[in-house]
């Protein structure tokens, strides 16, 4: 279980039994968006130079961080389950639509 | 130098180890202990994204156009943040209708058209016939390479050209025994898959392995390769945009069509969708695969620009620097590795790709031909199914070694990989609007799909038969005819794109304005609609008792149901299958009882999960007899919106109708209330009205017993009092008696024929002395016969005396006149009694027939009458279906009327 950690201030008040919000679906397509814009131009012209960050090309280095910030921020949001007390296991989510 | 043998070997030891895996996972499947049941083996197993084209391929694109090879990674990485919504939804859609293939999905969302699902496995075959010749070019190039060790003249040595023919061979039967060995022909292959993710692990691996090789052992680390590539001009030109052709809105458009190739090419839905064991495994695959993506990346670059620098001249095929670079440093196990990684790649690709468009074939395109012919009625169907499916695997390798054949020296891997992305981009909008917009009808997505596949063929394919000389190069350049405008890379005059780009747009544009316009201005027959609602709406809830809406109306055997059902899966799971049915819902089922709804629908999956949805209805609706398609079960389930107003309806009668019970119950309990409080008032009135004669008895008495000298009188006077109230008394008590028993029903009456002229000369009779007394004139008006009515002659008679006394009593004496009157209608007779008393006020009128009513007459004082007379007339009146009121009369009194029905001759 992957613990939700640097995503600022959680309305998570510390009573077990109010759910937390997921927001899932907005979170999902958000990220959807955020990688289109990330990963295109206007942005990707920004890092088309030559130049070595840390060795690598700039533009290399560029997208592979923004790959692994998408990848990483993936797994945050769909393995961040409701934290209740031990009860109901899987989350039955009637998002979509 | 390796030997041919030893490659020979390796190859083949390989393969057999892949059938190892795949006939381990088959084993464990059957005994119920999966292995491919966690998310991981479903990870590793959609990488059958990575070909011979990431493979090899990549690093050929990379050491051309730099960072080209990255957006058909990136592409997939960006779709599967949407995985959790689209594919999720998408396999549920799939897993409820038993979908085989991506053309059975979009046939099913489409009214379960076959011509649809044709349609989609042609543009599928012919789609992806340039992406089986790439995976054959990589092998046979690899092959080539290894057998030479001299990449300069691979190709034309070795086996020759032909190392492509007998690899295609190969290709067929290994994935002929792979994917199609047994007579059961499921949707699902566990051991394929099984098979798949263990290759997609040994690529991995073998590209790494070279990776660092190329990365820490012919440089210092990347951070030496990277500092020698930037200081040479031709490896530096790589680490920015400007090396792409098309620049950023070529980027774009093949991030998109890898956005919608990662989901829709036929084997990625395969792995995906179909071959899905659990929804849930989406949650992890959906960033662990974009990572696996990530990591066989790395090292692209790496191998490219090492390969550039190394041999200078550019003299060696890009798209073999893995391999060559280390033949060419003497490193021979690990090319030998590296030759098993691409061939792997290769293999993975080829076996699901061809077990996908084979299932597709069949069940999409042969078989409802089949059916139509009517070829299709024997038994062993299961058997001819998988003739099929073999003869669609040669026939697809074959394909794909014709275009190889035709076009493979002439274009690099990538070049040729993207034709068939482009093409499975024509998917995108025909599913993904489909899911999502119930408006999309059959003939949109035809158009779409048509017009999108034509556009395609017409800037991408034919042009490269074209450079292979198979049409003439002036097709291309200047254009058909030429004219300029029709120039498929140039189409309508659109310059600046290069030719995947300028394909995309157009034929995204084609499919897409195609795909919306006919379906805003086309209309959907019923089960478009239905199935549109279903593919929609399947996340939402349904009005709890209309989950399985019935959808067959027609009749049928299940002796028949269970032939057909048997004729394609054979006898034993048709058996094993009906039986679990009737264990699920709890019914027997006879052979010559007739199948109902659940039945039918329930073997009409059944055969969908083997045929696809457009065949399994065919098939079912040719042993239904009468109506295929209810209305009732369409209308049911036509759009949940329907549905949900249909449930509020139900809801709101229930509610109307508690309301009005409760009204009901509301307006009883007031009744019972009422009855409890005249009871009270009865006793009451009744206590009070003993009480009144009672205390003057007993005033007189005492009197009478005290005052022993009076006058005898006055003693006579008293004593008529007493005996008067006395009568009053017993009248009350004769009266109570009568109504309670009345009341209650505890009376029983005597009915017998009689005369109403005999009845009203009786009660003329009885109160003669009464009006006698009073000096009222009597009158009478009746008829010449007699008028017979049906009840109880007493009765009748008590009531005509209590009204001529009641008239006589508030008449004043002397000027007092009573008539009496007897008429008749056809069906009843009526009695008026009518005086010239004081009259009764209107708003009176009414109530004077209740219980102790009494007229207070301030004149009179005390009131006469024990108030139960009238309210006994009107009991037994009502008693005799007649009906009694009273009315104001020319001699300003009252006319007390009556009616009984006349008794019928």
């Amino acid at each position: 279980m992957i613990e939700p950690g640097g995503e600022g201030a959680k309305p998570y008040s510390g009573d077990r039994h109010i759910p937390k919000p997921q927001r899932r679906v907005e979170r999902v397509i958000s990220l959807l968006v955020a990688g289109i814009a990330f990963l295109n131009y206007p942005i990707l012209s920004m890092f088309s130079k030559s130049g070595l960050v840390f060795g690598i090309p700039v533009l290399y280095f560029y997208l592979f961080l923004v790959w692994g910030l998408i990848i990483g921020a993936m797994a945050l949001i769909l393995h961040d389950r409701p934290q209740k007390p031990s009860s109901s296991s899987a989350e039955k989510e009637p998002e979509d639509g | 130098m390796l030997q041919h043998w030893v490659i020979l070997l390796v190859s083949f030891g390989y393969l057999s180890i892949l059938f190892a895996v795949a006939y381990y996972a088959d084993k464990r499947a059957d005994t119920g202990r999966s292995i491919i049941g966690n998310p991981y083996i479903y990870t590793f197993s959609i990488a059958v994204y990575c070909t011979g084209w990431t493979f090899y391929g990549s690093v050929g694109r990379a050491a051309s156009t730099g960072v080209g090879f990255l957006p058909i990674y990136l592409g997939p990485t960006l779709a599967a943040t949407t995985w959790w919504l689209v594919l999720r939804k998408i396999i549920h859609l799939s897993k409820t209708n038993h979908i085989t293939s991506i053309a059975d999905f979009i046939a099913s969302r489409y009214g379960k058209s076959s011509v649809i699902g044709g349609l989609v496995t042609v543009i599928s075959v012919v789609g992806i016939m340039p992406y089986i010749a790439l995976q054959l070019k990589a092998i046979s190039t690899s092959f080539n390479v290894l057998f030479q060790s001299d990449a300069a003249k691979a190709g034309e040595m070795g086996f020759g050209h032909d190392t492509a023919l007998y690899i295609a061979l190969v290709l067929a039967v290994f994935s002929v025994l792979f994917g199609t060995r047994h007579i059961d022909v499921t949707e699902r292959h566990e051991g394929m898959v099984a098979a798949i993710a263990f290759e997609s692990i040994v690529k991995l691996l073998a590209f790494s392995a070279v990776g660092i090789f190329v990365t820490y052992t012919m440089f210092d680390g990347p951070a030496d390769l990277f500092r020698e590539a930037a200081a040479a001009p031709e490896t530096s030109r790589l680490m920015s945009m400007d090396s792409l052709p098309g620049g950023y809105a070529s980027w774009l458009a093949l991030t998109f069509i890898s956005m919608t190739a990662i989901m829709f090419l036929p084997r990625q839905f395969q792995i995906l969708v179909v071959e899905n064991v659990n929804e849930e495994h989406v949650r992890t695959a959906a960033w662990l695969f974009p990572l696996y993506l990530l990591a066989i990346n790395i090292f692209v670059l790496p191998i490219a620009l090492g390969g550039i620098m190394f041999f200078q001249s550019g003299s060696v095929d890009a798209d073999m620097f893995v391999l060559t670079l280390s033949l060419k440093h003497e490193k021979m196990v690990l090319a030998l590795f590296v030759f098993i990684g691409g061939l792997s790649a290769a293999t993975g690709m080829v076996i699901v790709e061809t077990i996908a468009l084979s299932t597709m074939l069949c069940n999409d395109l042969m078989m409802p031909i089949l059916l139509r012919l009517k070829l299709l009625r024997r038994d062993g169907m299961g058997r001819v199914l998988l003739a099929i499916r073999r003869g669609g695997i040669v026939l697809i390798l074959l394909l794909g070694y014709l275009y190889f054949r035709l076009i493979g020296e002439s274009f690099a891997l990538v070049t040729i990989g993207l034709v068939s992305f482009a093409a499975a981009a024509q998917f995108a909008p025909a599913i993904l609007l489909g899911i999502y917009w119930k408006g999309a009808s059959r003939r949109g997505a035809l158009a779409g799909l048509a017009g999108g596949f034509i556009v395609w063929a017409y800037t991408l394919l034919l042009p490269s038969f074209a450079r292979s000389g198979w049409i003439s190069m002036s097709f291309v350049e200047p254009g058909p005819f030429g004219i300029f405008e029709l120039g498929p890379y140039h189409l309508f005059n659109l310059t600046g794109f290069e030719p995947i780009t300028h394909s995309v747009f157009w034929s995204m544009l084609f499919n897409v304005g195609l795909l919306v316009g006919v379906s805003l201005f086309g209309r959907q027959e019923a089960l478009e609609q239905l199935q549109a609602a279903m593919f929609v709406d399947v996340y939402k809830k349904r009005a709890p008792d209309s989950a399985d809406a019935p959808l067959w109306h027609g009749t049928t055997l299940v002796s028949d149901l269970k032939g057909l059902v048997a004729r394609m899966l054979g006898s034993e799971r048709a058996n094993a299958a009906f039986r679990s049915y009737a264990a699920q819902h709890a019914v027997e089922l006879h052979n010559d009882t007739s199948a109902d709804e659940n039945l039918i629908a329930f073997a009409e999956r059944e055969l969908a999960g083997t045929v696809g949805a457009a065949s399994a209805r065919v098939m079912v609706s040719s042993i239904i007899e009468g109506e295929a398609l209810s209305i009732e079960g369409l209308m049911k389930i036509l759009d949940e919106t329907s549905q949900v107003i249909e449930y509020s309806h139900r809801l709101e009668q229930k509610s109307r109708e508690l309301e009005a019970a409760t009204r009901e119950l509301k307006r009883t309990n007031e009744r019972l209330k009422e009855l409890d409080r005249m009871k009270d008032e009865f006793v009451s009135t009744v206590s009070h009205e003993l009480r009144t004669p009672l205390t003057s008895i007993r005033a007189f008495s005492e009197i009478l017993q005290d005052d022993e000298n009076m006058d005898p009188q006055q003693r006579q006077q008293l004593l008529r009092i007493v005996v008067q109230e006395t009568e009053r008394l017993t009248r009350l008590v004769n009266q109570v008696l009568d109504f309670t028993k009345i009341e209650s029903g505890a009376y029983q009456w005597t009915r017998e024929k009689m005369d109403l002229v005999a009845v009203m000369q009786e009660a003329v009779t009885a109160t003669g002395q009464l009006a006698n007394n009073r000096k009222i004139s009597v009158t009478r008006e009746v008829l010449d016969g007699p008028v017979f009515v049906f009840g109880d002659k007493d009765r009748i008679v008590q009531v005509i005396i209590n009204l001529m006394s009641n008239a006589i009593k508030y008449c004043s004496p002397e000027t007092g006149k009573v008539h009496l009157r007897l008429s008749r209608t056809t069906n009843e007779a009526k009695i008026e009694v009518i005086d010239n008393g004081s009259g009764i006020e209107p708003e009176e009128r009414e109530r004077i027939f209740e219980r102790f009513h009494q007229l207070r007459d301030s004149s009179k004082g005390k009131p006469q009458g024990t108030g139960l007379g009238l309210a006994i007339c009107k009991t037994i009146i009502e008693n005799h279906n007649g009906s009694i009121w009273v009315e104001g009369n020319h001699w300003n009194g009252s006319s007390f009327i009556f009616t009984l029905p006349l008794l019928s001759d």
